[in-house]
């Protein structure tokens, strides 16, 4: 916080003052935005800070003296009906931007089909525990628990956003997630409960180390944007599996190979599980769950 | 990728709006009873003031102020608005009871934040006139005009006395060099503050 740019006795002030404790009327409002303009280096909060400092200062006094746990926590009922609420709100302030898709290329009936085989020729690993119990959470939540309350969006994330990232072919794409990196873990493709993903095959490519993958698509029904789209989730054991980390939404317009990137702005750090479920255009915040159209889990 | 949690729940980070009720959940129904006439009504005021929180948490910077703060903030600003728009009377009576006769102390401050602790100390610097003026208005809620009402003091006087109030503690805020220091427990001020438990977190 920075020292006051103008006079405490400013008239500026007192409004300011009036404003973070008892609120101003409209006629005060309207002062307090013409001299706002005339002042830009003062902020609308440049008392509130104090009067909510002060605030808490009292607050604790009072509980204390009245002998109550310090701030006391809400009804559990309560505080449901306000977490409910919070996605949506939030997406009301930061939108959640349409991704773009990705680049489908018009070769893919002459690329060469790409071996599914890992890239380094062994079989998966056998399952850790994490893994096993990422799945079985996640895979009992598909089957109709309570389920996924997304991450967001970001304006610089999702799959289809980053052209640096766009490429044409699994090869491509094998090519630039490997270029420096350790490992890059694959996960096939399996169908979930949808149509949409009965005859698709392909896999999940992903570099932990960069936080940031592709998924590769053969025979996914090309989806009409108008309608729907796909929209990825992607699990992490270490994170609570009802709020896994939403990786983008997406279009698909051919059934031959078509590549998509992904680039969540939130951290994944140990991906484990990808699901793709086909939902109304722009994606949602909340999915129910009824379409699910392919989903892989990451071999180690 | 991790940032504080306001920074998360901005980000739509579902764990973090689930941190932010944990740690900040209590304070804001606190602040939300002592202002609002019923239950019922604290209820609603406290969905507004999260949903408020919720759109505002892009906003937060932590080079102004620490998280509790913030939201003490927000908080009170859609209290006061709700009670100008509903022009109830709250149980005044037991809060002026309380307000007249509680003790404020920096050190009980320092549980909930650095910034109240300092704000206690700055208040402790006022006359007695004027802190008994920042106590109706800031913690009872009372208008100016109540206020000239209750003390006898000109209305003019109870506007400068909150004003010059507010400064004063601004003042002292803007003087602590980084918000986020109390919480790490290595402050550069030197105020030998412990370690505030909303806080404490932070820095776990």
């Amino acid at each position: 916080m920075t020292r006051l740019q103008v006079s405490g006795e400013h008239p500026l002030m007192q409004l300011l003052a009036d404003r973070a404790t008892e609120g101003l009327d409209a006629a005060g409002e309207q002062s307090l935005k013409a001299m706002l303009r005339e002042h830009p280096d003062v902020s609308l909060d440049e008392l509130d800070f104090a009067a909510a400092a002060l605030d808490l200062a009292f607050l604790s006094a009072a509980e204390s003296a009245r002998d109550e746990q310090l701030f006391a926590p809400m009804p559990a009922e309560l505080r449901q009906r306000v977490s409910s609420a919070a996605l949506p709100a939030i997406a009301v302030a930061a939108p959640l931007r349409h991704t773009g898709g990705p680049r489908e290329t018009q070769a893919m009936d002459r690329t060469p089909r790409e071996s599914l085989s890992l890239p380094s020729g062994r079989r998966p690993a056998p399952r850790s525990a994490a893994i096993a119990w990422s799945l079985a959470a996640v895979f009992a939540l598909l089957a109709g628990a309570a389920w996924l309350v997304p991450g967001v969006i970001s304006p610089r994330g999702g799959a289809g956003t980053s052209n640096t990232l766009a490429v044409a072919t699994r090869a491509e794409a094998l090519a630039k997630l490997a270029a420096g990196a350790k490992k890059v873990a694959t996960g096939a493709w399996s169908p979930g409960n949808d149509a949409t993903g009965a005859a698709c095959t392909g896999e999940v490519l992903w570099n932990a180390a960069e936080q940031r993958g592709y998924m590769v698509f053969r025979g996914l029904k090309p989806n009409d944007p108008k309608i729907e789209q796909y929209q990825l989730w992607i699990f992490d054991p270490e994170r609570d599996a009802r709020f896994p980390v939403h990786g983008g939404v997406f279009n698909v317009t051919s059934t031959g190979e078509v590549v998509v990137p992904i680039e969540p702005r939130l951290g994944v750090p140990k991906a484990a599980v990808f699901v793709v479920t086909v939902e109304r255009p722009g994606g949602v915040w909340v999915s129910d769950r009824s379409r699910v159209s392919v989903k892989a889990e990451l071999a180690s | 990728m991790q940032g504080s949690i306001l920074q998360r729940v901005a980000s739509g980070d579902q764990m973090a709006v689930q941190e932010c009720l944990d740690r900040f959940g209590g304070l804001v129904w606190s602040l939300a009873r002592r202002f609002c006439y019923n239950l019922a009504d604290a209820e609603d005021a406290v969905q507004e003031i999260f949903l408020d929180l919720w759109r505002s948490s892009a906003r937060y910077d932590p080079n102004v102020a620490t998280e509790a703060t913030f939201v003490a903030m927000i908080a009170r600003r859609r209290l006061i608005d709700r009670g100008r728009k509903a022009q109830r009377e709250v149980d005044k009576a037991r809060l002026a009871h309380e307000i007249e006769h509680i003790e404020v102390s920096p050190t009980r401050a320092a549980e909930v934040t650095e910034e109240a602790a300092m704000a206690a100390r700055a208040l402790e610097g006022l006359k007695p006139e004027q802190q008994r003026v920042l106590r109706l208005s800031i913690y009872q809620g009372l208008s100016h005009e109540k206020i000239a009402e209750t003390t006898g003091l000109p209305l003019g006087t109870v506007k400068t006395h909150v004003r010059r109030g507010l400064i004063r503690i601004r003042e002292a805020l803007a003087a602590r060099e980084d918000p986020r220091d109390g919480a790490n427990g290595d402050s550069s001020t030197g105020s030998g503050v412990d370690k505030s438990a909303l806080d404490k977190e932070a820095a776990s």
